[in-house]
Parts: C-alpha cells; structure tokens; sequence
C-alpha cells in the first residue's frame, strides 16, 4: 500500500511541476507575440494586499469550545488574518492573477490557500486546512502507554479477591489521569486545470490529508452478556488518506465529453490494539485471561484503497433537447493481515484462520442518465435514471471465533460466517414542469425505486413516488412555492432469521432459529408511507425590507403490528426578516422552530422458548421527542461619524434543543422516567471597527459564549459506575466564556 | 435550355441578392440595439452611484484579454450579458428609461436569465446543471452568484455558507447544533469560517449522484474525508454499507457523532434479538436507580464499537 502510495504522490507532484511549466513555457512565446499589439494600451497590474494581525483573549479554558477553534486555554493566541493579491487592471491585457489567503494563521485551526491562474488558459490552486477536532478533555484512565497501540494497567493495580467487576478495584482513584481525546487534521489540496485547446481542458486535483491524536473507544474481554467486560480505551489515530482525481474534458458545440479517474488510498500506522484486562476472573473465562496475564486485542481501522475510472458524455440535440449521461467503474479493496483469533496464548486455538487476511474487494458499477427537453414553449421535460451496483466479492470463510480473548475456540457449529453485502439500485423519474404564465409555474412527476440486496431480511425493494408543486415567481413582489411529495415503499417477503441463518454453517442451525424477534421489520427494510411536503414564502415590499416564511414536515408510516419505528414525523419552520431602515444601518432576524417525533415498540425476549416470544406483557414502546428553537439576531450601523470611518454591530444567537424520551410498557416492563436531554447555547457578538485612514483600521470585538449541556448518559456517571464497564467517566462539557479580539487592518 | 438557365440564374441572383439585404437589414437592426458599449453604462452605474456596478471591473468577467468575457473587444460588454439595450440610454417620449433588455431582475424567469449565463458557461461544473435540483427549483444564477463585485460571496470560503443559507433555512438551523461539521453557522460568533464548506461535499451546479453530492452516491461522498470507514470489512454492518444517513444526519444532529437519535433506541430500531437487545431500557438504567451499560456512556457502543465493521476474525458480532 505504502508503495502505491508513494507512486501515485510522485506522479501526481511530477504532474503538477511538469504541466505548469511546460504551459507557462508556451504562454511566454504567445505572449510575447502579442505583446506589440497591446503595449499600447496595457495598465498596471493590481495589487491588493491586506494583513489583519492582533491579539484574541480566551477568558476560560474550554475544551468544548475549542473543539473545531483551536482556541481551548484561556490566555492570548495570535490574530493573524491575510490576503494577498495582484490581479490585472480590466484593461491591462494581462491575464495573470494570484491570491494568498490565510485565515486563522495562529491557531491551529488555520487554512491557507494560494490560487494562481491565467485566465482561461491555466489554474493552480493550493489549499491547507487544519481541522483541530477536540472530542473531551476530562474523561479519566488509568490506563498507561496512551496514544500508543498497547495499554498496560498500572503497577501496583489492585482486585479485591475474589471480585470480577469495577466495585473490586481497590485504588482506582489513586490511578486516574486526565487524557486529552482529540484529533487533529491537516489536508494539502493541489488543483491544477489545464486548457488544452479550444475544446480540450485537463483537471488534476491531489489532496493529501493527515489525521493525528486518540479516540476512545471500547475493549471487550468475555463472550455473552453475562461473562463480557468492557473498558473504555484510548486508541491511536494515526491516519493518512490520498485522494487523486484526474478528467480530460472535451467541449465543443453540441458535444462534450471527459474521461478520467479517481483514486484514494487510506493508511493506517497501527493495525491492532492491545490491551490488558483490567477485571478479575468472571465464570466462565479461561485461566490467563483474568488480570494480570489476561490481554484483549482489537483490530483498528484497516487500510484500504478504491480506484475508479469515470466518464461522460451530454449531446445537445437542439436549443430544446439535451441528453448527458455518467459512467464510473471502480474497485474497493482491502487486504490488511489478520490478527489471529486472539491474542491470549493460555487460549487453546484449535483451527487456524481459514486464510491470512480479507482480500475484500467491493466492485462499484455506476451509471447516470438524463435527457432534459423543451417540449413547448412553456412544458419541460426531466428524465432521470441511474444504476447503482455494489459487488461485493469479498470471499465467504467460517471464522471458528474466540468469544472476546476470554475462552478457547469455539466449537466448528458455532463458526460464523461473514455476510458480504452487495446491492442493486435502479432509480428512475420523470418531471414535467408548465410554465402557465410568466411567473407562475406547476410541476408534476414519477419516481421509481428498486433495491436488490443479498444477505438482508428482504431480498427486493420497491418504491414510488408522485410529486406535485406550483411556484410564483415574483408576483407583487411575492414569491412562493409549495411542494408535496407522496411515495410508498412496498418490500418482497420479510425473512427476519435469513441473515443470521446465512451466518452460520448450513444444517447447524434449526430452520426457524432467529435472533430478531419475528415481528422486527428494520425501518430501512420494510413497508413505507412517506408524506412530504415544503413551503416558503417570500415578500419584498421595498427594497428595503423583506421577509421570508419557510415550513416542511415529513411523516413515514410503517406497517402496525410489528416492532421497530412505528411512525416517524419530522416539520420546521422558519421566519426571516430583513430591514434597511436607514442607508447605514442593517438589521436581520431569523427563527426556526424543528420537532421530531419517533415511535417505536419491541418485545422484551430472552430466548427462543414461543412462550415469552409470544406474550404481549412484554411489549415495550418508546417515543422520543426533540424540540429545536434556534434564533438569530443582527443589527449593524456602517460608515458613522463625520468621517464615515466607523463601523460597528451585534448579533445575537440562541439554540435550545430538548430531546424527551419516554418508555412505557406492559405488566412485565417496568420503566421509570428519563430527564429530558438539553443543549442551550448562547452567544452574543459586538463589534466595531474604526477606520484610522484610507489604508489601516483597527477592529474591537467581544464575543461571549455559553453553552450547558443536560445529559444522563454522561451526568453522574464515573469511571465505575457501570459494574461491568471500567469508563473515561467524563461528565458534559459546558462552558461560559468570553473571546475578547483586537486587531489592526492594514492595506497595502 | 437557354431560357430555362436564364430563368436559373435570374432565381438565383434574386434568392442570392435577396438573402444579402437581409442579412444586411438584420445586422444593421441588430447593431442599431446595442449601445456604445460599457463605458456608457458605467457613466451612470459607476461608483458612487444608486445602482452602480463599477465593480465588475474588478471581476474576472471583465478582464478584456480573455475573448470570452464581456468586457473584451469581441463582445457587447454589459450588453453582452444584459441584452441589447441602447433604448435604455435614452429616456421615452413620456420622460421613462426603458429597462436594459434583461434586468436579472426577479420578475424574470429563471430560465430568461440562466439562459445568458449558460450561453457561455455550459460546460465544466455546469455539466449537470440541466435538471439539477436547482434548474428545477427554478433557481437563477444570480439568486447565488454576485457578478458585480470583485469576489462573488459564494465563491469565497468565508461566505459561502451565509448565501445557501439564504433558501436553506433548515440546513441553517442544523449548523447550530451541538454535533455538526464545522461549517460557519449564521452567526457572527468566530470559529469555524473556512474549515468546511458547502461545496466540500455539494455541487449544486448538479452531479450524477443523488442530492447534488460531489461522488456518486452518499457513502462515496462520506469516504472523501472518512476513508477509514470504508473497508470492505470482513464483518460488515448492512446499513452502514449502504447508507450513511441510515443512522446519520449529515448536517448536524442533537445527538453525538451527527446520529439520527440517540442509542440505546436508535439501534432497537432494528435490533429486537434476544437477551439484552430486546430489553426497555429507560430511568431504571441511570444513577441513581441504577446503571444500565446500554443507556449510560456511549451506550450499546461501550462493546460493539466497530459498527461500521470489524477487521478481527473474532469479531461477527462487531466488538473487536
């Protein structure tokens, strides 16, 4: 993989030297030639350079807030903001221009990006971005060896006797560090579009991405639900991704065409994760497994590529009728090295792996047409359909598993098998649209769908869908539009057990063994009713003044009487309004109002005895309900002062979310209340920039930010509180600060 | 036979001569529309002015050596986008400027005004642009773009958002959020300008793929950034590789990392096995009542954390 990766980066940087000079070097020679005829009128270039440098002040450390900011200690950091540029005067006949801009160049969420072209000819373009991700800072470990791919318990870590949970670690707390989860991404882009001649152009484009730091996630030693414990680990991230895209497009009159390729390979420094157990001996574990000799090992994300190759092509019959169609073929691969069944050597493996990796390997066919027509003067005609082909040839082996590094393997009936999904999907449409009058318009039209799975509870799916709409463009200064959208999904015969019957070896199972109740229908698999529809409305009395209404809602019914969602319903709406009441002065306000609602039951079984399957005490119903406000107000004075060099605003912004979740059920369920899940943020903006001359200014800017945060999965909840899960145990993240920013603007 | 080549030639002197004058009546009509070029019009749109547009000198649109723009000698200049329009500089008999020929103004038809735009720009992006979700919406060009400035506000990073913003008030709303990409939201608070745009995964000139995405399909689209979750895995989930937005709001959610709701529901949505999956989780399950490893931390992830597949040869049930 790594050589594959260092050929593509060498061929794709020899192509970004190569092609600009080589271009560069024939432009010099036409230019030359035409430099006689436009001597006489060429103007000075332009150069527009503008450097923003100053201080921002961080009252509070917040990790939260720091999360894509960079800006996570309270104390001073670096403003630096900065454009430079030369472009040509209109008339100069010059056709260079280049542009280096940089914004947030002192944190470490900064993004540069460098664009140089000759108009119509040639372009380059550079793009560095640098994306802090900041996940939690107070969870707490006592694992050591963080940021590595092998973590070890402490010396001196203690199990009462004969203990097996997290109520037996004896000096827990003793251990515990803080660590901070979080990554950080750094991505070079390089864009390079060539034109070729009058109807040929070439597009290169080559981004390498690095992604570093930790992320939690969860080791787990044991086999069932009873025998399993889980500790929450910091694994590494030590990821590299390069993507490479590559067209040739051809233009000319009524044809076009391209051709070309696309790449992208992801690398990863640490195939697997170690761990040590940190539990004492549960039953059923083998000897070796429990602390201190016990070691669990998981496998990290593995390296994998996927190569496409592309084409298109669109012919323009006449003015009114236009066909394009898409073609892309490509493979996915993966073959990294499989870890061995477990990592445990006191764990008796009887039967090798059934083959040293995966060698999986996904084919991608995809195809796109649409052929769009003016039938009358005022009747358009859309027709979409695209073919969407996931194979995936991965082999199918029985895997003899060992249960969690806990237990010797697995009799050969209980080998499963892996499930290579692969999917065939046919969409199509039709969309007829009238222009009854000038401006007043209505739409029309079919959709189709068609799934073919493998390996899933139902093997074809089919859905269609009418839609209908009217649009008023501009009407007395109104414009509005109403959409609806009906569609109705109905699925071949729901086999529930077939994947977990195909996951086994043939004959092990008895027919009717299942693991999902029969009456579970997957919401992505199942029967549906969709209703859609969407509204906005706009006016504009003045120019001065305009406000906008917008609302959509959407319901999806599933088939009653079985488990799963039930009922979805999702609607928003928004208001809009905006208002000059003076030349300088501005002031805007929105508001949008969003409710989801899900329903959905299931039944409390615990094995496959047709008593329990069977009662309905059983049945348990949850609806969950989130209510969203969010509110935006800005009002601004440009240009005040005798002068006219001050300039200043605020703006205000409000965002509360409650979700409610609510569990009911019958005699046998026995429920209790969940707090409401709570997100409040407020943040309020003032500013003012004074302008000191024509050339430089100097800009004041506070900003206060609060956000709580009501979770009961984090709230109260330590490293041991679950008995059989050792956590990170960090609470919400609230924060309630100030960014205080001081900057000088000089133009040059 | 000399008669009928003198016949001949008088038909085809006639069709001929006849075919020049209208040629010529056509050009000379057509010349007589347009004005004196865009020096006239900047007379009194120029700076300073109530609807001036001297800033487009400042745009690529008007660089006079690349023939294809407006402003070069080989073009109308701003009539070459707004239409033959010498009429305009004149007043009419009862003291009214007629307008240029085309306005781009709102009480235009979409097509009118995209049809300018695309007499030039039908290629490239602009591809799939004929039966996009936004030629269907009837969405003009300049509903976006701003032509009259130096740099059009939905070109540049910093501002791209706050233009698609504009019509898409939810996708505003669901920036706001407390698990979202880092796109600017609406607001003056600092951050996130630049890191994420719209466009990093969107092309709303039109694509092949559904929702104008920038690959084929949602999951391509995803794997742009995310190739780590590609695979193929030897344990696959099903959903996940279908489609993403099976179980993720793209945009931003409520609920940690951008999911459709919250676990231990949102996988019981699907999975009622027995044991532990088919059970009601609810207020039992947290402290002080009690602590559910379902309800609490990251719920049915605190053991099967490889949901979006697993490597491991040990791991069907996607823990490892």
């Amino acid at each position: 993989m790594a050589i594959r990766n260092k050929t593509v980066l060498s061929v794709t940087l020899l192509a970004f030297l190569v092609f600009p000079l080589v271009s560069w070097a024939q432009e010099k020679a036409d230019d030359a030639e035409k430099d006689a005829d436009q001597k006489e009128e060429k103007k000075e270039s332009v150069v527009d350079n503008e450097v923003e440098l100053g201080l921002y002040y961080l009252s509070d450390d917040s990790f939260r807030y720091g999360k894509y900011s960079g800006l996570t200690d309270e104390g001073v950091y670096a403003l630096v903001d900065f454009k430079l540029e030369k472009r040509p005067a209109w008339n100069s006949g010059d056709l260079t221009r280049w542009r280096f801009q940089g914004w947030r160049a002192g944190l470490n969420s900064r993004r540069f990006v460098f664009d140089f072209s000759q108009q119509g000819k040639q372009r380059f373009r550079f793009d560095y971005r640098q994306i802090p991700n900041n996940r939690f800072s107070n969870g707490l470990t006592p694992y050591m060896g963080l940021g590595g791919d092998e973590l070890r318990m402490p010396v001196g870590w203690e199990i009462a006797e004969g203990s097996n949970n997290t109520r037996g670690f004896i000096n827990l707390n003793d251990y515990l560090r803080p660590y901070e989860i979080k990554t950080d991404r750094k991505s070079i882009t390089l864009d390079y579009d060539l034109k070729i001649s009058e109807s040929w152009d070439m597009a290169i484009g080559f981004r390498h991405e690095n992604r570093d730091g930790v992320r939690n996630t969860f080791g787990i030693i044991g086999s069932n639900m009873t025998s399993t414990r889980s500790a929450e680990l910091i694994a590494p991230v030590n990821w590299q991704t390069d993507n490479l895209n590559l067209m040739f497009n051809y233009s000319n009159g009524r044809a076009r065409f391209g051709i070309g390729m696309y790449a992208s390979f992801f690398n990863n420094d640490d195939t697997a994760l170690q761990f040590q157990n940190a539990f004492g001996k549960v039953g059923n574990w083998e000897k070796g497994v429990a602390y201190p000799d016990g070691f669990g090992q998981m496998a990290l994300e593995p390296e994998n590529s996927y190569v496409q190759f592309k084409a298109y092509g669109g012919f323009v019959f006449n003015a009114r009728t236009r066909l394009t169609a898409d073609l892309s073929w490509g493979t996915m691969k993966q073959d990294d090295a499989f870890l061995p069944y477990t990592i445990n050597p006191a764990l008796r493996v009887r039967e090798d792996l059934p083959r040293l990796d995966a060698d999986a390997k996904i084919d991608t066919l995809f195809f796109s047409t649409r052929l769009t027509s003016r039938l009358t003067k005022r009747l358009n005609l859309v027709v979409n359909y695209r073919y969407d082909d996931r194979d995936n040839k991965t082999p199918r082996e029985a895997y003899r598993y060992i249960g969690g590094d806990s237990e010797d393997q697995k009799p050969t009936a209980e080998s499963r098998i892996n499930l290579p999904y692969s999917y065939t999907r046919h969409t199509a449409d039709a969309l007829l649209n009238w222009s009854v009058a000038r401006g007043f318009s209505l739409k029309g039209g079919v959709e189709w769908n068609d799934y073919s799975r493998d390996y899933a509870e139902v093997e074809d799916s089919n859905e269609w869908a009418w839609l209908a709409g009217a649009r008023l463009a501009s009407w007395e200064n109104l414009s509005a539009s109403l959409d609806y959208r009906h569609s109705d999904r109905d699925v071949d015969e729901y086999i529930g057990n077939l994947p977990f019957q195909e996951s086994y070896l043939p004959g092990v199972l008895p027919e009717d063994a299942f693991q999902n109740h029969p009456l579970q229908r997957k919401y992505n698999l199942t029967d549906r009713e969709r209703d859609e529809w969407r509204f906005r409305l706009d006016w504009f009395p003045t120019r001065e003044f305009n406000i906008g209404v917008t609302g959509s809602n959407w319901t999806d019914d599933y088939d009653e009487g079985y488990f799963g969602l039930n009922e979805a319903e999702a609607y928003s709406w928004s208001v809009d309004f905006g208002y000059r009441p003076a030349e300088k002065v501005f002031l805007s306000f929105f508001y949008t109002h969003e409710n989801w609602d899900a329903s959905q039951s299931n039944r409390q079984i615990f094995s496959f005895d047709p008593d329990t399957i069977l009662r309905e005490d059983r049945n348990w119903f949850a609806d969950s309900e989130d209510e969203v406000d969010t509110f935006n107000f800005h009002a601004g004075v440009e240009n005040l002062g005798a002068q006219e060099n001050f300039t200043f605003g605020f703006d205000y912004t409000y965002s509360y979310v409650e979700s409610v979740i609510n569990v009911t059920g019958g005699d046998f369920i026995e429920t209790a209340p969940l707090p409401a899940l709570k997100n409040k943020l407020r943040t309020w903006v003032v500013y003012g920039q004074m302008d000191i001359n024509e050339r430089s200014a100097v800009t004041l800017r506070a900003e206060s930010g609060k956000l709580t945060v009501d979770d009961f999965a984090l709230d109260h909840v330590t490293q041991d509180t679950m008995t059989n899960i050792l956590s990170l145990g960090q609470p919400t993240q609230d924060y309630d600060l100030w960014l205080i920013s001081a900057s000088w603007k000089y133009l040059f | 036979m000399i008669r009928a080549r003198l016949v001949l030639l008088a038909f085809l002197f006639f069709t001929f001569s006849g075919a020049m004058v209208m040629a010529a009546e056509e050009a000379a009509e057509a010349e007589a529309e347009y004005s004196r070029g865009s020096r006239m019009c900047l007379a009194c749109h120029g700076e300073g002015r109530k609807q001036d547009a001297h800033e487009i000198l400042l745009s690529r649109m008007a660089v006079t050596a690349d023939s294809r723009t407006p402003m070069s000698d080989e073009n109308h200049g701003c009539e070459s986008c707004h239409g033959p329009s010498k009429a305009h500089t004149k007043r009419a008999s009862d003291g009214s400027r007629p307008a240029p020929a085309i306005t781009f103004g709102p009480d235009e038809p979409a097509e009118l005004k995209n049809g300018q735009c695309l007499a030039c720009h039908d290629n490239g992006s602009r591809f799939h642009w004929m039966g996009s979700m936004h030629d269907i919406q009837q969405t003009a060009c300049v509903d976006c773009h701003d032509l009259h400035v130096e740099n059009d506000p939905v070109l540049a990073v910093e501002s791209q958002p706050e233009v698609c913003y504009t019509c898409h008030a939810e996708q505003r709303a669901q920036f706001m959020r407390q698990s979202r990409h880092p796109v600017q939201a609406a607001s003056e608070a600092t951050s996130h300008i630049g890191l994420m745009t719209c466009t990093d995964c969107h092309k709303p000139h039109g694509s092949a793929g559904e929702a104008s995405l920038v690959q084929n399909t949602i999951n391509e689209t995803c794997y742009e950034c995310h190739a780590e979750k590609r695979g193929p895995f030897v344990f696959e989930h099903q959903p996940v590789r279908e489609d993403c937005s099976t179980c993720h709001q793209s945009h931003g959610s409520n609920y940690a990392p951008l999911l459709n709701g919250r676990g231990p529901w949102l996988c019981q949505q699907c999975h009622n096995a027995w044991n532990h999956p088919s059970m009601a989780y609810s207020g039992t399950g947290i402290p002080p009542q009690g602590a559910s490893p379902q309800v609490l931390a990251s719920q049915c992830l605190n053991c099967h954390n490889q949901v979006h597949g697993s490597n491991h040869p040990s791991g069907p049930g996607l823990t490892r």
